[in-house]
C-alpha cells in the first residue's frame, strides 16, 4: 500500500513532529531529573519529581506512542516499507524498545513523585538518570538513522525488490500516442 | 524517511554486485554497521541482565530501596545508592 504524495507528506510531518517532540520532552525530563538528584533544596527536589511525573504522563508517553504508531504507518505507506531496509528495521526496534522501557518506568516515576511529596527528605530518592540518559541516547540514534539512512537491504526487502523487477519485466509495454 | 529509496543502491548488502552491476542470485549479507550494532546491543543486554541479577537495577529497585509502599510513603531508612543519588544532610529542610 503506497500513500498519495499529499497524504504521505501529512503523515511524515506528523511523524517528525511527534518524534522531535518526544526528544524535546525527554530533554526537559532529563533537566528535571538532574535537578532532582543534585539539588540540595528539598522544595526544589520535590517540585522536580512532581514535574517529572507530569511530563512523563502527559508529554513523553503520548508522544512516544504517537511516534511509534505514525512512524509505522509512514513506513508501510512508502516504498521504504517496515522490514525491507535495515535502517528502518533497526529504528523500529529502537523506538519500540524505548517505548516499552518508558511504559515500565512510568510507574516508577509516579512512585518517586509520590515519595518525594510525602517524605521528609526527598533528596535521598535515587532519581531515574540511567533511564533518561539511555532514552536520550536511543532517540538520538534514531535521528541519526533517519537522516543518514545507511545502506543495507534485508532478505525480505531483497525478495520484494526481485518480485518488483520481475513484475516490471513481464508487464507488457504501454503504447503511447 | 523524507527521501524515497535510492534507486541505484549498489555495494554491500543491497543485492547488486558493485563490480559488475548485475543482480546477485543469493540474498545480500547484513552490512557491517548492522553487525557492529548487534554486538553492541548484545553486550548492553548482557550488562543489563547482570545488573538485574545482582540487584543493582530493575523495576523493583526504587521501591525496595526506600522500603516504602505506594500507599504510605515513609522516609527512606538509609541513603539510597543510585546514579547521582543525593546524600541525606541531617534530614533537615533548607
Amino acid at each position: 500500500m503506497t500513500m498519495s504524495p499529499r497524504l504521505r507528506k501529512v503523515v511524515l510531518t506528523t511523524h517528525v513532529a511527534t518524534s522531535v517532540g518526544w526528544l524535546g520532552a525527554v530533554l526537559a525530563y532529563l533537566a528535571l531529573d538532574i535537578t532532582a538528584v543534585t539539588s540540595q533544596n528539598v522544595q526544589t527536589v520535590r517540585g522536580a519529581y512532581a514535574a517529572m511525573e507530569v511530563i512523563v504522563l502527559y508529554a513523553i508517553v503520548p508522544l512516544a506512542l504517537a511516534s511509534v504508531l505514525i512512524g509505522t504507518v509512514n513506513a508501510l505507506g512508502t516504498p521504504w516499507g517496515l522490514f525491507r531496509h535495515y535502517w528502518v528495521l533497526v529504528k523500529l526496534l529502537l523506538t519500540v524498545f524505548a517505548a516499552t522501557i518508558l511504559l515500565l518506568e512510568t510507574q516508577t516515576v509516579s512512585y518517586l513523585a509520590q515519595a518525594a511529596a510525602s517524605s521528609a527528605d526527598p533528596r535521598e530518592l535515587p532519581g531515574t538518570l540511567l533511564h533518561s540518559v539511555g532514552g536520550l541516547v536511543v532517540l538520538i540514534l534514531t535521528v541519526i538513522l533517519s537522516v543518514f539512512k545507511p545502506q543495507g537491504v534485508t532478505r525480505y526487502g531483497w525478495r520484494k525488490q526481485n518480485e518488483q523487477r520481475r513484475n516490471k519485466t513481464t508487464r507488457p509495454p504501454v503504447l503511447l500516442g | 524517511m523524507t527521501d524515497p529509496p535510492r534507486s541505484n543502491e549498489a555495494g554491500e548488502g543491497v543485492g547488486v554486485d558493485p563490480d559488475r552491476g548485475s543482480r546477485r542470485s543469493e540474498p545480500p549479507r547484513a552490512p557491517r554497521w548492522v553487525k557492529v550494532s548487534a554486538v553492541v546491543v548484545g553486550v548492553l543486554i548482557l550488562l543489563a541482565v547482570i545488573l538485574m541479577l545482582t540487584g543493582g537495577h530493575g523495576p523493583g529497585r526504587h521501591a525496595g530501596a526506600t522500603g516504602a509502599s505506594t500507599a504510605a510513603v515513609d522516609v527512606p531508612a538509609s541513603p539510597v545508592s543510585g546514579p547521582g543519588a543525593n546524600q541525606a544532610r541531617d534530614g533537615s529542610y533548607r
